[in-house]
């Protein structure tokens, strides 16, 4: 029965699409344009906001990229395939960057996603008031980088800061925080803490999609709390896991306002705290001066391709992701 | 029998009750030290200038006058250009970014899935790759130190991020209504002015937020592209007026004051807001 109510559909659908006569060029091309023209037109914006704004830039980038001099006023000059690549390697400051920011994202991407996904499962408990700890907890994400700077440079400062001094008052050690080389990158990982409440949101929606037949059966089955949060919400939650990993590491790599806030636009105590993007920033500014255009360039191409890699194997390596039934 | 089930219930409440009230416990001193910066700021703008600078936990006498102090002649240029940018991106981004979706949802042109791709992609470019190149055009064509570069992209397309909100919301408004219409001899730009952007709505003002809150408290693009005070926005001008040496100024309170000015918009919108914003993230929630 259903066969041949498709087939008949089917051919329905084939008289339905047979050409029409054939007429002119004219013809056809009014055709193509009244199929396509309101689409083009929608999407006229967006194309050119690419074009411009995009791929323009992206391809200049990485043609000034191959020029060892370039200081925006005169043309590039000197192409070479390998000088600003090598340059990279032989930068101190460079490879300084490239380890302080490669530090910072093994770190701090795997831990703030768990903390944040912790903090998420202890406030989708039931209890009374739960709206109001959520929100919060959500609060300082309301603060700016900039403000966020002007507070947390205050706070953290050696001797009168408010952490240090409750220190002092249990007769502990004060501690240096950015003061010292050694203790600024966990100092910027723990002033990053006060911002998990934007990501603990992210997986409170994903948490209210389960849905709660699946606890019911397990309850049913005597599974222990343990136990649910590994086979059921852990994999509920993938998708979310997934696309967090991603755009976690992209935005990490890139950590600038961060950073430059927290240590008021320098790189810390021994470029202790000196970043990928802070190093392009700095190279940049002084660019027009030193001729280095080409080189800032590279810098930033290279970032994209390491990027580009690293979403490559995370996209290549989802066979964990679960999408659900449908 | 009948008073050990009695027993099993009491006793199964008293854990209830005790479980709650070590949440509620854990709750709270967590909602307190996520608070401290928060408490901080506000505690100290209206401290004394010296007290501030001890860092007391709190004001002896309060200085309300801080806020005054705050807002001296630089700032309100700063938020004056600020208004301008924030105003500007607000308005435009929404509505390109529905405009743009419109032709994903509900049009059909050749290329269409490879430029949704193409959108899409450009989320895994580093900006600072496109920004400095974008230097040299602006310093050619005149905009740089002009706010022109904070907003004429934002008009073209609306960030791809936007573009993807819009589109997933636009794909759940009944395609009916755009066939009805149509019959009725409405052009492709009636359906969208006149019937899905309105319907939008919940999207446009999640977008509107984001966007707020975005741009206001935006630093590296006024950073890049702006290099003279008189066009600072009010992110740039703050983090230009307190950077530094690590050692923080003298004196905390007007700086906190001047933060909070930074702040007070933001939450007020968040606390306004709050449903739209926690809505439009489950719109936003990935399913594939």
């Amino acid at each position: 029965m259903e066969n041949i109510q498709s087939k008949e559909s089917g051919e329905a659908k084939r008289s339905f699409l047979r050409r029409p006569p054939k007429g002119s060029k004219r013809d056809s091309f009014v055709r193509f344009f009244k199929k396509n023209g309101a689409g083009f037109i929608f999407a006229l914006p967006v194309t050119l906001g690419l074009l411009f704004f995009t791929a323009y830039p992206l391809l200049a980038s990485l043609y000034y990229s191959f020029f060892e001099s370039y200081t925006v006023i005169r043309p590039p000059e000197g192409f070479s395939l390998t000088y600003n690549l090598l340059r990279m390697f032989s930068d101190q400051e460079w490879i300084k960057a490239i380890t302080n920011t490669g530090i910072y994202t093994l770190i701090s991407v795997p831990m703030f996603m768990i903390f944040s996904f912790a903090l998420a499962l202890l406030l989708n408990i039931r209890i009374k008031g739960i709206g109001i700890y959520r929100m919060l907890i959500y609060m300082p994400c309301v603060m700016s980088a900039v403000v966020s700077g002007i507070a947390w440079r205050s706070l953290i400062d050696v001797d009168y800061g408010w952490f240090n001094r409750a220190l002092r008052m249990l007769n502990m050690q004060p501690y240096p925080f950015l003061s010292e080389a050694s203790t600024s990158m966990q100092t910027l990982i723990f002033v990053g803490l006060w911002s998990l409440g934007g990501p603990m949101v992210l997986w409170l929606s994903q948490l209210k999609n389960i849905s709660a037949e699946l606890y019911e059966a397990a309850d049913l089955d005597g599974a222990s709390r343990f136990r649910k949060l590994i086979t059921i919400t852990i994999p509920m939650c993938s998708p979310m896991i997934f696309y967090n990993l991603i755009m976690n590491i992209i935005a990490t790599l890139q950590t600038f306002a961060a950073v430059t806030t927290l240590t008021g636009g320098t790189a810390g105590v021994e470029n202790s705290l000196l970043f990928y993007v802070t190093k392009i920033y700095s190279s940049y500014e002084t660019c027009i001066t030193t001729g280095s255009m080409g080189y800032t360039c590279a810098m930033a191409w290279f970032l994209f391709v390491v990027i580009a890699i690293l979403t490559g194997i995370i996209f290549k390596t989802s066979k964990w992701v679960f999408y659900g039934g449908d | 029998m009948d008073s050990q089930a009695i027993l099993m219930r009491r006793r199964v409440r008293a854990k209830k009750i005790l479980s709650h009230s070590v949440a509620h416990l854990v709750l709270i001193v967590l909602s307190l030290l996520f608070l401290i910066p928060i408490f901080y700021m506000v505690v100290t703008s209206f401290m004394g200038e010296v007290e501030s600078g001890q860092g007391n936990f709190f004001p002896t006498e309060w200085h309300f006058e801080n806020y005054v102090t705050a807002l001296d002649e630089k700032f309100l240029i700063f938020f004056k250009n600020s208004v301008i940018v924030v105003g500007c991106n607000v308005i435009f981004i929404p509505l390109a970014a529905t405009f743009t979706a419109f032709a994903f949802v509900r049009c059909k042109f050749v290329g269409q899935n490879v430029l949704f791709a193409i959108i899409l992609s450009t989320m895994m470019i580093p900006s600072i790759v496109c920004q400095i190149p974008m230097f040299v055009i602006y310093v050619r064509i005149g905009w740089y130190n002009t706010l022109t570069p904070l907003i004429v992209p934002a008009i073209l397309g609306g960030g791809a991020g936007n573009i993807f909100l819009a589109r997933q919301y636009m794909r759940t408004i009944s395609g009916s209504l755009d066939e009805a219409a149509t019959i009725d001899g409405a052009n492709r730009f009636d359906v969208f002015f006149r019937i899905y952007f309105p319907l939008c709505k919940p999207i446009i003002i999640y977008m509107m937020i984001t966007t707020f809150t975005g741009v206001w408290n935006d630093i590296t693009t006024p950073l890049l592209y702006l290099n003279n005070e008189s066009q600072y926005t009010l992110a740039l001008g703050i983090y230009n007026l307190f950077k530094g040496a690590p050692v923080p100024g003298k004196f905390p309170n007007v700086r906190m004051a001047t933060g909070m000015y930074m702040l007070v918009p933001c939450a007020i919108v968040f606390f306004i807001f709050q449903r739209q914003l926690i809505d439009g993230v489950q719109m936003g929630a990935v399913k594939g």
